[in-house]
C-alpha cells in the first residue's frame, strides 16, 4: 500500500480529521499518523495492519521516540493521544484507571484533586502521556522514594497486533491473579501491544515539602554527603548531584534533596539533613516544588536535539563509574552536563548537540564499555540514527534475547509492530 | 511406576543428585502428595532434590527428554494447590538448596539459593541492620523460591510491596534444562522485563534456583499497637478511613473473635482480649517524629470508629508476641477443626466491611464456621473455613462457599487472589476475571517459555472445560 491508500484506509476508521503525519523518530521520514478515539478503533487499526501487512509504531505524544533505534519499516503511527479520561478513580482506595493517552500533566491535576500524588514524576509532563511513560518504562526523579514505574502499574488493557483486546492485572493494590503481563508490556516500547488503559496506585499528597541545596567542595564531597544522607532517618524523594555547564564553561557541583510527606515527619527529616549538610539552603512548599521541577526538567536532557546517556550500576560501583565517565568527557573536551542520583546509582549525561555522529558513537561505545566493566548499563537516547549505525541504543548483550524474540513472536506473530526499534533488534 | 519415569530414568537422576536427592519409594512419596491445599492429593512418580543449579538443570533435562511433567516445590506451604503433583510427574524440590551465597551490605542485596527459608534471610541480614521485607505468615517454613513462584505477600507488604518488588535477579532452569541467567542486577530491565514476568508465574515458566533480592534497612523506630473493638465493622471501617486519609503505616491486620479465641488457646497466645469482637494490629515505622505523628493520627481514627482500648507494645518482646499471634493464627485454627480452607481474595479497601459481612453470610448459610484474619491495609481478605475433610458433605459445602466468596468479591470489583496464587484452587474461577482473549494471551506467553507445557501443567489457566477443572477440586473418595 502506498501512503495515499494507507491514509485513506486509516481515515475510514478514525475519520480524516484524525489522520495526519509525524516522524517515527526526530530524524526519520514522516509517516501517516492515526489518532483513534476508542479502544475499538485501536483494534480496527491493528486488524487493518495485520490484514494488509502494515508495520505500526504505537506512540503517545512522541516525546520518547528517540529513545529507540530505527524501525526496519513504518507504514503508520498509532497515537493514543485521543484516549483520555479516567475509567475509574477511587480516591478513598488510592487507585486510578485512566485511558492511556492522558498527558502526565492532566493526570497530575486529576489525582491532586483527589488528594493524591502520582509517581513517576517525569520531566515536561505536558509533553508525554501515561501510556508513553509506561510503554517506555520511564521512571521519575522521585524514584528514590517510590521506586520504578513498573512497581505501580496495577493492570492494563492492551491491544495486540491482531487487534485482540486483552487485560492483565486489575485495579487493586495487591493482586496475583494470572500472569503479570503488564510487567512484560511495561518498558516494551510498543513492540508487543498498544496500551489503551492503565491502572495505577496513587500516593497521598504531601502536607509539606522542602528543597535543600548545598554546594559541596567537589564531587567527592558531594558523594560523601549523599552517602551520609542514606544513613539518616529520612525517606528523601530525590537526592541529586548536578553539574550543568553554561556558555561560560563547566559549573561547580551542586547537591539537592527533596523531602515531602506529613508535616511533622518532614520537619524532623529536614532537621536531620540540615545537621548533616551544614550550610544548606532550604526552600519550602511552593518554592520547593518549583525548584524541584526546574532541576528535574534541566537534568532530563530529553530535548530531541540533545543526545544523552542514561548510565546505571550498583551503588558500590558508582564512584568508579562516575570517575571513568567524567574522564571520558574530559578527553572529549565536552562540557559537563551531568546529573547523578547517587543513592540509586544513576548517571544522566547530556551530550553536546551538533557533534559529528562518529564521535558520538565512539563516546557512547566507550561509556558503555566502562559501565559494563562496573556491572552496569548505558542507554543512548536521542542520538541521531547516523550515530547509532552499528550501535544498539539499549545494550550490546541481552540475557534472554532468544526468549524475548519468542515472546514477541507469540504475541505478535504477524509482525505488526515495527521491528528493529527496541533492544536486540526487537 | 508410570511409563515416563522408569528404572533407567531413576538411575540417571540418581547419578545427578546422589542417593539422598532422589525419592521414589511410595511411602516416602506420601509426604509430597499435596501442598497446603490438602483437599487435592496426587502421588508424584518421583521427587528430585538437587543441591545446585547445575544439578537441577541436568535433572530437568533428563525429565524433559523423557517427557515427564515437572512440578517445582519449595516447602509445600502454598495454599492454592500450586505444588500439587501431576499424575506420572516429578516433583523438583528445593529443600537441599538453602545457602545464602552472598550478602552484600553496601549494595543491600543478597544472593540466595531458592530453597532458603524466608525468615532465615532476615535473621542473617539483621546483624547488618537490614531485613527482607516479604514476610508471609508461613515465613518460618516457606522458601524464597516458593515466594517467587507465588509472588507472595505478608503483613509488611502493605508498605513494602509483594515479592516482585524485591527481586533483582534470577537464575532460572527452563523446561528443557537450559539455564537462563538473569542474575546480573540492573536498575531497569535490559529488553523485556523477564524478571517481572517470571515472579508469580506459579512454576509454569521454569524453576528459579538462585535469587538476588533487595534488602531494606531496619527503621530506627517501630511502634506496634493493638486496637480492640466490640464489633468487626468498626475495625474494617477504621482501615478504610486510615487509607482514605492517606496514612502509610507498615501493616494493618485484622483478626476476628473466632481467630482470637483460637490464638489465645494455642501456643501462639499473644494476650489478645478474648471478649473482643475484633482486633486491629497496627505497625508504624520510620523516624521518631514520623512514627509519633502517624500513630497519633491513626489512633484518633480508630477511636472515632469505636476502638474501646488501644494497647501499645512496650518493647521488642511484646511486639514479637503480638506478631506471633497474628502469624500463628492459621496454625491455631487447628483447635477449631482438623482442616482449614484458607480463602485469599482482594477487595477494594472502600468495601472492607461490606465484603467481610458478605463472606461471613455465605459460610453461615451453609452451616460452616468462618473466621477472619487478614491483611486489611491491602484489602486482602482471608476468610478461613474450618472443616473436617472426612465429612464429604462438609467438604462440598466448603467448596461451594469458596466459589461463592470468589464470585461475590469479583462482582464487587475485587480479585481472586492477593498472595496465594491461582493454582488449582481458583483455576476455574479465572474466567470470572479474565475473558477468553486475555486467557489465550497468557497461554501464548506460557508457550514462549515452555512450548510443551510440561512445567506445572494443568494449573492457573483453565485451558480445558471449566467443568473438568471443577472435577479436580473434588476430594478422592
Amino acid at each position: 500500500m502506498n501512503t495515499t491508500s494507507v491514509n485513506a484506509a486509516l481515515a475510514q476508521i478514525v475519520g480524516a480529521a484524525h489522520v495526519s503525519a509525524q516522524r517515527a523518530r526526530f530524524d526519520a521520514p514522516e509517516a501517516p499518523l492515526a489518532c483513534p478515539a476508542s479502544v475499538g478503533e485501536v483494534s480496527e487499526l491493528l486488524k487493518l495492519a495485520a490484514r494488509d501487512s502494515l508495520r505500526v509504531v504505537p506512540i503517545g505524544l512522541g516525546s520518547k521516540l528517540g529513545w529507540c533505534g530505527a524501525a526496519e519499516r513504518v507504514d503508520f503511527l498509532l497515537s493514543t493521544r485521543r484516549l483520555v479520561g479516567a475509567v475509574s478513580h477511587e480516591p478513598a482506595d488510592g487507585t486510578l484507571a485512566v485511558r492511556a493517552g492522558e498527558s502526565m500533566a492532566e493526570l497530575n491535576e486529576r489525582v491532586s484533586r483527589g488528594g493524591h500524588r502520582l509517581t513517576p514524576d517525569v520531566a515536561r509532563p505536558a509533553s508525554c502521556t501515561i501510556g508513553g511513560v509506561v510503554a517506555a518504562g520511564q521512571s521519575g526523579i522521585d524514584r528514590l522514594r517510590f521506586g520504578p514505574v513498573r512497581h505501580h502499574v496495577l493492570g492494563v488493557e492492551a491491544v495486540l497486533g491482531d487487534g485482540t483486546i486483552t487485560r492483565s492485572g486489575g485495579r487493586l493494590v495487591k493482586n496475583v491473579t494470572g500472569f503479570d503481563l503488564h510487567r512484560l508490556y511495561t518498558g516494551s516500547h510498543g513492540t508487543l501491544c498498544v496500551l489503551t488503559e492503565i491502572a495505577l496506585r496513587l500516593f497521598p499528597a504531601p502536607e509539606r515539602e522542602a528543597w535543600i541545596t548545598l554546594s559541596p567542595r567537589d564531587l567527592a564531597h558531594g558523594l560523601e554527603l549523599a552517602r551520609a544522607a542514606r544513613a539518616l532517618p529520612l525517606r528523601a524523594v530525590s537526592i541529586t548531584l548536578a553539574s550543568l555547564a553554561t556558555p561560560a564553561g563547566d559549573a561547580p557541583w551542586s547537591l539537592h534533596a527533596r523531602l515531602f510527606g506529613k508535616r511533622a515527619a518532614v520537619e524532623a527529616e529536614l532537621a536531620a539533613l540540615c545537621a548533616s549538610w551544614r550550610g544548606a539552603q532550604v526552600q519550602e512548599d511552593v518554592a520547593a516544588r518549583a525548584s524541584a521541577d526546574a532541576l528535574r526538567d534541566a537534568t532530563s536532557f530529553s530535548e530531541s536535539s540533545q543526545a544523552s546517556l542514561a548510565l546505571a550500576c550498583e551503588p558500590a560501583q558508582l564512584s568508579k563509574l562516575l570517575s571513568d565517565v567524567l574522564a571520558l568527557l574530559g578527553e572529549a573536551t565536552w562540557p559537563r552536563h551531568v546529573a547523578v542520583q547517587p543513592l540509586e546509582a544513576r548517571i544522566d549525561l547530556g551530550l553536546p548537540p551538533h557533534v559529528a555522529p562518529a564521535l558520538l558513537r565512539d563516546f557512547a561505545r566507550r561509556a558503555r564499555a566502562v559501565a559494563t566493566r562496573h556491572g552496569g548499563s548505558a542507554h543512548v537516547r536521542n542520538a541521531p540514527l547516523e550515530a547509532l549505525n552499528g550501535l544498539d541504543p539499549f545494550a550490546d548483550e541481552l540475557p534472554g534475547l532468544e526468549l524475548m524474540r519468542e515472546l514477541r513472536s507469540q504475541l505478535d506473530p504477524r509482525g505488526v509492530f515495527a521491528r528493529g526499534r527496541f533492544a536486540g533488534g526487537l | 511406576m508410570t511409563p515416563g519415569v522408569d528404572a533407567a530414568l531413576l538411575a540417571q537422576l540418581r547419578a545427578v543428585t546422589g542417593e539422598a536427592g532422589l525419592i521414589s519409594d511410595p511411602t516416602r512419596l506420601l509426604s509430597y502428595e499435596c501442598d497446603g491445599l490438602a483437599l487435592l492429593q496426587q502421588r508424584p512418580a518421583c521427587v528430585v532434590l538437587p543441591r545446585t543449579t547445575d544439578e537441577c538443570a541436568r535433572a530437568v533435562a533428563l525429565l524433559h527428554r523423557a517427557g515427564v511433567p515437572i512440578v517445582g516445590r519449595g516447602a509445600g506451604t502454598g495454599l492454592s494447590g500450586g505444588a500439587t503433583p501431576v499424575e506420572g510427574g516429578a516433583i523438583v524440590g528445593l529443600a537441599r538448596m538453602r545457602e545464602i551465597l552472598a550478602l552484600d551490605v553496601e549494595n543491600r542485596t543478597a544472593r540466595v539459593q531458592a530453597g532458603l527459608v524466608n525468615v532465615d534471610l532476615s535473621f542473617a541480614a539483621e546483624q547488618h541492620g537490614l531485613f527482607y521485607a516479604p514476610d508471609p505468615s508461613s515465613q518460618h517454613a516457606c522458601t524464597i523460591g516458593g515466594n517467587i513462584g507465588e509472588n507472595s505477600g505478608g503483613p509488611h507488604c502493605f508498605k513494602y510491596g509483594s515479592t516482585n518488588r524485591h527481586v533483582l535477579g534470577l537464575t532460572i532452569v527452563r523446561h528443557d534444562g537450559s539455564v537462563l541467567d538473569l542474575s546480573r542486577v540492573q536498575l531497569d530491565p535490559l529488553g523485556y522485563d523477564l524478571l517481572g514476568l517470571f515472579v508469580g508465574s506459579e512454576g509454569m515458566f521454569g524453576i528459579a534456583t538462585e535469587i538476588v533480592v533487595q534488602l531494606m534497612p531496619i527503621q530506627p523506630v517501630v511502634e506496634t499497637v493493638l486496637a480492640i473493638f466490640k464489633d468487626l465493622d468498626g475495625a474494617c471501617d477504621s482501615v478504610s478511613d486510615v487509607i482514605a486519609a492517606g496514612h502509610e503505616p507498615v501493616a494493618l491486620e485484622i483478626l476476628d473473635r473466632l481467630t482470637i479465641e483460637a490464638v489465645e488457646a494455642s501456643i501462639f497466645a499473644a494476650g489478645y482480649p478474648k471478649d473482643a469482637e475484633a482486633v486491629l494490629l497496627i505497625e508504624c515505622e520510620g523516624s521518631e517524629a514520623e512514627v509519633a505523628s502517624s500513630l497519633d493520627e491513626i489512633l484518633a481514627v480508630v477511636r472515632r470508629r469505636g476502638a474501646i482500648d488501644v494497647r501499645r507494645a512496650r518493647n521488642a518482646h511484646e511486639r514479637k508476641k503480638l506478631w506471633a499471634g497474628r502469624k500463628g493464627a492459621f496454625g491455631a485454627m487447628g483447635r477449631i477443626a482438623p482442616d482449614l480452607y484458607v480463602a485469599d481474595v482482594v477487595v477494594p479497601r472502600t468495601k472492607l466491611r461490606e465484603l467481610v459481612l458478605g463472606t461471613t453470610r455465605i459460610a453461615h448459610e451453609r452451616g460452616l464456621k468462618l473466621s477472619n484474619v487478614f491483611h486489611a491495609g491491602d484489602g486482602n481478605l482471608h476468610p478461613n473455613i474450618s472443616y473436617d475433610r472426612r465429612n464429604p458433605d462438609e467438604v462440598r459445602r466448603v467448596l461451594e462457599a469458596g466459589d461463592e466468596i470468589m464470585e461475590l468479591v469479583v462482582k464487587a470489583g475485587g480479585s481472586l487472589t492477593g498472595e496465594h496464587g491461582v493454582g488449582l484452587e481458583k483455576q476455574a474461577a479465572m474466567t470470572q476475571v479474565f475473558d477468553e482473549p486475555s486467557l489465550r494471551t497468557m497461554c501464548a506467553v506460557r508457550d514462549a517459555w515452555d512450548p510443551q507445557r510440561r512445567m506445572n501443567p494443568g494449573k492457573l489457566i483453565p485451558v480445558h472445560a471449566c467443568r473438568e477443572m471443577r472435577g479436580a477440586l473434588r476430594p478422592k473418595a
